[in-house]
């Protein structure tokens, strides 16, 4: 089941777990404001730019540094995934 | 953003229209007497009064206005309509303050002028700060429950018997004392009606409004516990605290004027001890509700 998701849904899904109902909203923000095109059509290709647009922003969120390196890890594991 | 200004306006307009009420009728004479003060101190007491009202009203403002703005960033999404709707019963609630003031000080006034008609005013006045705080509360309830339905609301049976027991004893409580703490015939008295009357008109709403307000804290309070999001629940956390804060206090006010025919034999430091604390404390708890919402409107800008 885990499998059939697109990237966009695997990566907002990992996304709910720092920052809610807020997630889909902001990973949408990130596609559309850093890579120019709808979030649906994100690739395996655009996502390590995308999590090295992610990690500066939510690092603006938090002063947890273990929390933003968690998110990051975990957005990373998709990368390796893929 | 036009919206948000909208609010901005009235507020300031209330809140010069609650100054202009204080400032611009005359003092009431028996506070001459009482503590032994000229027209000048009277005017200088008014002031210490309304300037921290005017501070923390506009710190409550700040506070619904936060939700608001953030509810209105979000609207379109599942959590931005009960947000919203908390947001207007806190605005309401925030807006309706310094209109039940000024109606409050005129009524006064108006009594003061024809002694005959006090009582029928100050019943008049007790309705209606009790309307406007049934309205605010039951929006504030709605948007709540609105809140924790996104969670699936599945309250466990101790938690919910933990908040029965504390409305119980806050029910029993409260109208023990509006009964014994009370004579009817007295010109402090705060209700001018007989004690049903009184039950059945102030009490049961007053009742109601704190349920409602105490269920709606118990939902938000459900909706940061289940939600998802670490930094998201933190900002619901504050918010969620806020809000508390805000009906607690409330609660209190309507305890405190169960007991005024006491509190009006106070001395005037005593007095203005009690006033302040519960003005400090409601600023606290909209500080609390504004750092929640700037921290969800936070996460919506980067």
């Amino acid at each position: 089941m885990g499998s059939s998701k697109s990237l966009y849904q695997k990566t907002v899904d990992i996304s709910q777990d720092y920052l809610g109902p807020a997630a889909e909203r902001f990973i949408s923000r990130q596609i559309d404001t850093h890579l120019n095109k709808p979030p649906q059509e994100l690739t395996d290709e655009d996502l390590v730019a995308l999590i090295n647009w992610i990690k500066p922003t939510f690092a603006l969120l938090t002063n947890n540094r273990r929390l933003v390196d968690t998110f990051i890890t975990r957005l990373l594991e998709l990368v390796d995934g893929a | 953003m036009k919206q948000n200004q909208k609010y901005i306006l009235l507020f300031v307009a209330l809140v010069l229209l609650y100054a202009g009420v204080v400032f611009l009728l005359p003092p009431d004479p028996i506070l001459y007497s009482r503590y032994h003060l000229t027209s000048a101190g009277i005017r200088f007491l008014n002031l210490s009064f309304v300037l921290p009202f005017l501070a923390i009203w506009g710190a409550a403002f700040y506070g619904a206005w936060r939700v608001k703005h953030y509810a209105t960033l979000i609207g379109r999404s599942k959590d931005g309509k009960p947000l919203n709707i908390l947001a207007n019963g806190l605005l309401w609630l925030v807006l309706s303050a310094p209109v039940t003031a000024s109606i409050s000080n005129i009524l006064m006034y108006i009594g003061r002028i024809h002694p005959a008609m006090a009582p029928s005013l100050r019943i008049v006045t007790n309705y209606v700060t009790a309307i406007a705080a049934l309205i605010a509360f039951w929006i504030i309830g709605k948007g709540a429950f609105g809140l924790a339905k996104l969670v699936g609301k599945k309250p466990s049976e101790r938690e919910q018997t933990f908040w029965v027991l504390l409305f119980i004893c806050l029910s029993s409580l409260y109208c023990f004392l509006l009964i014994t703490q009370r004579s009817p015939h007295e010109a402090h008295d705060p209700y001018f009606l007989p004690n049903w009357l009184a039950l059945l008109t102030i009490a049961l709403p007053y009742l109601y409004i704190w349920y409602r307000g105490l269920l709606a804290v118990y939902h938000i309070y459900y909706y940061q516990k289940k939600v998802k999001g670490t930094l998201y629940r933190q900002a619901i956390d504050y918010l969620a605290k806020g809000l508390a804060g805000a009906i607690f206090i409330s609660i209190l006010i309507q305890f405190l004027t169960t007991a005024s025919i006491r509190l009006n034999r106070l001395d005037l430091t005593p007095l203005l001890i009690i006033v302040y604390c519960l003005l400090l404390l409601y600023a606290i708890s909209y500080a609390f509700i504004a750092i929640g919402a700037q921290r969800l409107k936070k996460i919506e800008e980067v």
